[in-house]
């Protein structure tokens, strides 16, 4: 008896079960992240197809009841019905229990319309859509019909494709995500060219000039840390410097009695984003350089160059695709950063874009909407909510899409860098 | 660097270079001064920002009840976070430097580097609108799941090398990870099925969330942001220390595991430690998530089952409509100001432990 278990834990000893346990947590860190991403997926695409339309007669409070209507949920218990939106869009939901449903049928000829502001109608037949007051809908109306219960699988996947595509580039009704994609490219680029010559800049300094002197060990490690604030850290520090302070006082100076400056921005957001992503391109730059060989700055010294000139003609074209990683790293991280952003100037409804064809064009002191500012307002704050949800699930994965997108792009570009050192210095 | 002074002009080219010269000074110049402003600059915005917090943030006598309980839920939250991202992330990293063939770790890393760069509120739209209501029903699903993984984990890896042919076992070293995701998936039904059929029992009752929006929901999604920064750190860690040391000890009849456990782990001890604090640095400062699937509710209470309300969600809720100068906006700073503090001490601890780590490995 004591020697068997003398035995097995020799064995246990011998083996490395300690090996698999960690290979288990790759494993439910790799699940975790399909699970993610699938549900994304699953409630994104569900933003965007087709609810079948069921003829329903149910007991209701005042007897028998019966509706035309799209069934948005059901489970054991209980569907969740959208009935005919004549009056305005996300009004006419309404849960019926199973035990009170008598009868459902799913008619080949249910037609569901959508209008122009995002409600919907469904009808039978051909009948012309007819309100409950006796009015008629104009044509002009009448942007989508749609023969619900008889979608074959491509036209399905068309309609969808459709819909998902009117989300996107603004022609969706009752609301898409044109707006806060344009104010998202826009303050991204504005950042961008903000943040871009002072962080090239500053690593240039830090790598070919400052040396390991005091100052340099000083900033270094300003850098590091500033690299740790939270981001709503900074969202506060922009809303009091530059909106609180700079902008109260420019409206001061202005004498401008509706605050213009002095609210959150476009310039204020994208100021503050540009703090934020500092230490991103600095360090991402710095390593570029590191990565330039000695023996191309040896040569071009030796032939007379100043070091401007060595850095401006010899080092920065070599390190051109770790600048474009440092972009690209600091586009990413501002695309998805929304905190700050709360904090200076996006708004969850913005009656104009920050760019337009009045002049001057780009318009610093508007508010302006975010994708990411869209995700928190429609997941929370809906009238709507099957609909605010479903959108709200539609924007993550487009945000996801491009946000994810630029770091894979990075990391393409990173790899090649290291690459061509490797050839350079070889 | 001075430019070298080319005298006397004889050749045109000379001449020509002659003439260039003080051009070409003045530039070298010009550009020292602006990389010089541009450092300034950095410097005093590293220097402005707490200082920007402190003039602004003012004590009141009643500071401490509108900011501890923001305090501790941030801190609450920080500490779900990690007791969810420190074994993920450390054992995925233990794997990765330590026993996985270069291919798995050239996919493994960026996967996990793109998995960090998700936004923040993607996480949150997914933690508060379908995970917190799938826990409202399963706590004790995952509950099951949780206990039951590791003794699962072990013992599979156990059988699987005692009685598995050694040819299999040959061509499936270092693909354990694929070949582990049927059983968690199988784990992780049984689990559900488990937590169902427990449903109507005491322990359900007992382990019944007050809100959807939790300490636990928040946990799980914000352990899961936080696992890939731990998981890089940890990872640079252990690959960083030379694979001769592990090498030795096999060589003297340890098994992988055993060299890794008494003898890398140690050495790379400080790295993994500053993995762990910047960890809960980033937790600690990570808004969205918290703001989304918290509840935002100021409880102190330490179960994971109630609502919280931390720093950063205070403020991305509070700021927008304080107005300056009142009370209110000037506790707000003094808890942003808190908030900042305590991040920068733990940065700062995280670089000094991982400056020992990186002499610690050049000893070797």
């Amino acid at each position: 008896m004591g020697r068997t278990v003398q035995y097995h834990r020799a064995a246990l000893r011998r083996h490395d079960p300690g090996l698999w346990l960690a290979a288990g947590l790759v494993g439910l860190s790799l699940l975790a992240l399909a699970a993610i991403l699938s549900v994304l997926a699953q409630q994104a695409l569900q933003a965007f197809a087709p609810t079948p339309v069921a003829q329903l007669r149910w007991r209701g409070d005042g007897g028998e009841q019966q509706l035309l209507a799209a069934v948005v949920t059901q489970d054991a218990h209980a569907l969740v019905v959208r009935g005919s939106e004549w009056q305005r869009r996300g009004a006419e939901y309404r849960r019926i229990a199973r035990a009170d449903l008598r009868q459902i049928d799913w008619p080949a000829d249910a037609r569901s319309l959508r209008l122009r502001d995002g409600r919907e109608i469904y009808l039978r037949g051909d009948s012309a859509a007819q309100a409950p007051d006796g009015s008629r809908l104009a044509a002009a109306e009448i942007v989508e019909d749609v023969a619900s219960n008889r979608l074959g699988r491509t036209e399905a996947t068309g309609l969808m494709l459709r819909r998902a595509w009117d989300f996107v580039s603004g022609a969706a009704q009752g609301g898409g995500v044109f707006p806060a994609l344009v104010g998202t490219v826009v303050l991204v680029l504005l950042m961008s060219v903000l943040v871009m010559p002072l962080g090239v800049l500053l690593a240039l300094w830090l790598h070919e000039y400052a040396g390991s002197g005091r100052g340099a060990r000083i900033l270094r490690a300003a850098m590091a840390n500033l690299a740790g604030v939270p981001a709503v850290i900074y969202g506060l520090f922009g809303l009091v410097l530059f909106v609180n302070d700079i902008g109260g006082g420019l409206d001061a100076l202005l004498q401008s009695a509706t605050p213009r400056w002095g609210g959150g921005g476009l310039l204020w957001s994208a100021l503050t984003l540009a703090l934020l992503t500092l230490p991103v391109v600095v360090i991402a730059t710095e390593e570029g350089l590191a990565r330039v060989p000695a023996s191309l700055r040896h040569g071009a010294l030796a032939l007379g160059a100043t070091r401007a000139e060595m850095l401006w003609r010899v080092v920065l074209p070599v390190a051109r695709p770790a600048l474009l990683t440092a972009l690209i790293l600091a586009v990413a991280r501002a695309a998805g950063e929304v905190a700050p952003l709360m904090l200076v100037g996006a708004v969850k409804y913005a009656p104009a874009l920050p760019l337009d064809g009045e002049f001057p064009y780009l318009h610093l002191s508007r508010q302006f909407m975010h994708l990411g500012q869209s995700v928190y307002d429609l997941a929370l704050a809906g009238g709507d909510v099957p609909r605010d949800m479903a959108q709200a699930h539609a924007a993550a994965l487009l945000l996801l899409v491009v946000v994810v997108g630029l770091n894979a792009a990075a990391i393409v570009a990173r790899n090649r860098l290291r690459e061509r050192a490797r050839e350079l210095a070889v | 660097m001075p430019v070298p002074d080319p005298q006397p002009p004889a050749s045109p080219l000379a001449r020509r270079f002659a003439e260039r010269a003080p051009a070409r000074e003045r530039r070298e110049r010009h550009l020292r001064l602006g990389l010089r402003l541009a450092a300034g600059f950095l410097a005093l915005l590293a220097l402005a920002m707490p200082l920007f917090l402190l003039a602004s943030a003012r004590v009141t006598p009643d500071w401490a009840a509108h900011v501890l309980p923001l305090l501790a839920g941030s801190l609450k939250a920080a500490l779900y976070a990690i007791v969810v991202a420190v074994p993920l992330g450390l054992g995925a990293a233990i794997w990765c430097a330590r026993f996985a063939p270069p291919a798995w770790r050239a996919l493994l890393k960026p996967l996990f580097e793109l998995f960090e760069a998700v936004p923040a509120v993607v996480l949150g739209l997914i933690a508060a609108l379908l995970l917190a209501p799938w826990l409202l029903q399963h706590v004790l699903s995952l509950l099951v799941f949780v206990a039951l993984l590791v003794p699962l984990l072990i013992a599979i890896g156990f059988v699987w090398q005692r009685f598995a042919p050694p040819a299999w076992q040959q061509r499936c070293a270092g693909h354990e990870v694929a070949l582990l995701l049927l059983p968690l998936l199988g784990l992780a039904a049984g689990a559900v099925a488990v937590g169902n059929a427990l449903a109507t029992t005491a322990w359900a009752a007992l382990l019944q969330p007050l809100t959807p929006w939790n300490g636990l929901v928040v946990g799980v999604m914000l352990g899961l942001a936080v696992m890939p920064t731990v998981f890089s750190l940890a990872e640079d860690a252990l690959f960083a220390v030379p694979a001769e040391l592990a090498l030795g000890a096999q060589a003297l009849g340890a098994t992988r595991w055993q060299a890794l456990w008494r003898l890398l782990l140690p050495v790379a001890a400080p790295g993994v430690v500053a993995a762990l604090l910047l960890g809960f640095s980033r937790a600690l400062g990570e808004t969205m998530i918290v703001l989304m699937a918290s509840g935002n509710t100021p409880l102190t209470g330490i179960s994971p089952l109630t609502g919280l309300r931390s720093i950063a969600a205070n403020l991305a809720l509070e700021a927008p409509q304080a107005v300056p100068g009142s009370a209110g906006y000037g506790l707000l700073l003094l808890s942003a100001l808190l908030l900042f503090c305590i991040c920068l001490l733990l940065n700062l601890l995280a670089e000094q432990v991982r400056g020992r780590l990186r002499r610690r490995v050049a000893g070797l």
